[in-house]
C-alpha cells in the first residue's frame, strides 16, 4: 500500500503540468509539460480567468468571476471539489508557499482577500488601490505585491500585520506581476503605457523601465532570471528581454492575443496562453523560438502562476 | 477656495471614473463565410480602410489616413451615431487588416443603480476586430474575428449594456456584413 501510494503521488512532482483556463470555454486544460499534450480538460463554471497552483501540485485554484469567487480544483480527482464565493470583481489570484493561504484581488472592491486553504473561510480583507489585478507572494511568506491598475501602482503589504508597506507608482495600467527567483526584483506589465516597471523588492525603487509591444499583459522569467519574456496582447508576440542590459532582444511571434505566461520546471520552456486562437504556445529560451503549439479551449487566458512546480 | 477645490476633486473623480476598468470577461465573436468569387474579388471589395459601403449598417465613412497603420475613420451609423476607428495592421498580401474603436457614441442614457449611465450606438467597450480573406482550394473564406468587453464598466450591468447584449449587436453586424459581401461579390 505504501508503495502504491509513493508510486501514485510521485507523478505529480516528476512530471510539471500547465494549468490553462479557458475563459469562454468554461474549463481547464491540464497539459502534460513532458509530452506538451492535453492530459486531461476539467469543466469550470463561471468563465475560469485567473489561476494559482499550489506548491506540492494538488491543488489548483481559479477565479471565476461570472460565479461571484474561486473554484477549487484537486489535481489527483481532475475535478472541482469546493467553490469560494466572493465576487464578481474575482480576477488575480496567487496561493502562499507553504499552501496555507491563499490571495484573491477584488477588481471592484479595491481589496485583497485572504483566505485559509483548509478551511476556505475568508481570513482577513486587505485594502489596496483601485482594480487590483496581478498578483505575487515572496517565497517566505512575508510580503505580498499587487499591481493596482487604476492607480498606476503597486501595493507591497506585509503579510504578517496585513498592512501596507508601500504603495510605488509605476507605468499606466499595471496587470501581470511577478518575482524573480531570489526576489529580489519585480517586474510590472504596463498595459497602457506599453511598458514593463522593474522595481527592486528591497527599497520599493524603481531600477528601469523596458519599452515593450502594444498592451504588455504578464511576465515571465527564465534562463536563471537573465531573460524575461512580455507577451503582447496587441500584438500577438512576446519581447525577449535581458535583464542585465535592459535591452529588448528578440520579438517573437506566437498566437493571437497572447494573455497568461509562465515558465516551466526545467527554467527553459516559457508556455504562453493565447486569447484569440485558443492555444499554448511554448517558447525555448536557448532558441528564441516557438517549439510547440498546444490546442487548448476557448479563449485561454492562464493569468497567473499556472504551472506546477 | 474651498468650493473650487470641491469642485476640482470631483472632476478629478469623475475623470478617473471615465477612465474606469472594464467587466471581468472579454467577450469573442468569430464569424466566417464562404463566398463563390476570387478571392482578389473579394479583397477589392474590403480593401480601402475608408471604404465600408458593404457593410449595411454604415451609413457614411470619414477618413484620415488611407490604408496606413494608425489611419482613422469615424464611421455614421444608419440608426444615426458614431464610431471612431483605429487601423492598427494592414497586410494586403495576406488580405487581411485588424482595427480597433477608440470612441462611439452614446445612444441614450439610462438610470442605473442610481447613477446615470450613457448607452453606446453599439454596447461594446475595448473592441478589436481583424477581417481576413482566404483562398481555400478555390473558393474564398472570409473571417472576422472581434474580442471586446460589455459596455457596463462596474459590477453588475444593466441589461442594455452587458454580455449578452453586447453579443447580440456584434454577432448582428458581423453576419450581415459578410452576408452582403457575399451577395455584392457574386453578383
Amino acid at each position: 500500500m505504501g508503495v502504491a501510494a509513493v508510486f501514485i503521488s510521485h507523478p505529480i512532482s516528476a512530471q510539471p503540468f500547465a494549468y490553462i483556463t479557458n475563459q469562454l470555454g468554461d474549463s481547464l486544460s491540464v497539459i502534460d509539460a513532458k509530452t506538451n499534450t492535453v492530459q486531461d480538460t476539467i469543466p469550470v463554471k463561471g468563465k475560469p480567468a485567473g489561476v494559482a497552483v499550489s506548491r506540492d501540485g494538488e491543488r489548483v485554484y481559479v477565479s471565476t468571476p461570472e460565479a461571484k469567487g474561486v473554484a477549487v480544483i484537486d489535481t489527483q480527482k481532475k475535478a472541482v471539489i469546493a467553490t469560494i464565493p466572493l465576487s464578481e470583481g474575482a480576477l488575480g489570484i496567487a496561493v502562499s508557499p507553504d499552501n496555507t493561504r491563499l490571495y484573491v484581488a477584488d477588481w471592484y472592491a479595491h481589496s485583497v482577500n485572504v483566505i485559509d486553504t483548509h478551511t476556505l473561510q475568508i481570513v482577513g480583507t486587505i485594502a489596496v488601490e483601485k482594480s487590483p489585478s496581478g498578483l505575487a507572494v515572496s517565497d517566505d511568506n512575508h510580503w505580498l505585491y499587487v499591481a493596482n491598475r487604476l492607480s498606476n501602482s503597486v501595493s507591497q503589504i506585509d503579510l504578517k500585520t496585513l498592512k501596507t508597506r508601500n504603495v510605488t507608482p509605476v507605468g499606466h495600467h499595471p496587470f501581470g506581476i511577478t518575482l524573480d527567483s531570489k526576489n529580489e526584483r519585480l517586474y510590472v506589465a504596463n498595459v497602457q503605457s506599453d511598458d514593463v516597471s522593474i522595481l527592486e523588492t528591497k527599497t520599493m525603487h524603481l531600477i528601469g523601465t523596458v519599452k515593450v509591444n502594444k498592451l504588455p499583459y504578464a511576465v515571465s522569467l527564465a534562463k536563471d532570471d537573465t531573460l524575461f519574456f512580455v507577451t503582447n496582447q496587441e500584438d500577438g508576440n512576446v519581447s525577449v528581454v535581458d535583464t542585465k542590459t535592459l535591452q529588448v532582444i528578440k520579438e517573437i511571434t506566437v498566437g493571437d492575443k497572447p494573455e497568461g505566461i509562465a515558465t516551466h520546471t526545467d527554467d527553459t520552456h516559457i508556455y504562453v496562453a493565447n486569447w484569440f486562437d485558443n492555444s499554448v504556445s511554448v517558447i525555448d529560451a536557448q532558441t528564441l523560438e516557438v517549439s510547440d503549439t498546444i490546442k487548448t479551449g476557448s479563449g485561454s487566458r492562464a493569468f497567473g502562476q499556472f504551472f506546477s512546480r | 477656495m474651498k468650493k473650487l477645490t470641491l469642485l476640482m476633486s470631483l472632476g478629478a473623480f469623475m475623470f478617473t471614473s471615465v477612465a474606469s476598468a472594464h467587466g471581468p470577461v472579454r467577450q469573442k465573436v468569430e464569424e466566417e463565410i464562404t463566398i463563390n468569387a476570387p478571392a482578389e474579388k473579394v479583397w477589392g471589395i474590403i480593401k480601402e480602410y475608408n471604404d465600408l459601403s458593404w457593410l449595411p449598417a454604415v451609413k457614411g465613412v470619414v477618413a484620415t489616413g488611407g490604408n496606413e497603420k494608425g489611419a482613422s475613420r469615424v464611421l455614421t451609423l444608419k440608426n444615426g451615431g458614431t464610431i471612431t476607428e483605429e487601423l492598427k495592421k494592414y497586410d494586403a498580401a495576406k488580405m487581411t487588416y485588424a482595427y480597433k474603436i477608440t470612441d462611439i457614441s452614446t445612444s441614450h442614457t439610462i438610470t442605473h443603480s442610481g447613477v446615470e449611465e450613457k448607452v453606446p450606438v453599439f454596447p461594446v467597450d475595448n473592441y478589436a476586430a481583424s477581417i481576413e480573406v482566404e483562398n481555400k482550394s478555390g473558393a474564398t473564406v472570409v473571417s472576422w474575428k472581434t474580442g471586446y468587453y460589455r459596455a457596463y464598466m462596474n459590477n453588475n450591468p444593466p441589461a442594455e449594456m452587458n454580455e449578452e447584449t453586447a453579443n447580440k449587436a456584434v454577432t448582428a453586424v458581423l453576419k450581415e456584413g459578410l452576408a452582403n459581401l457575399k451577395s455584392l461579390a457574386e453578383k
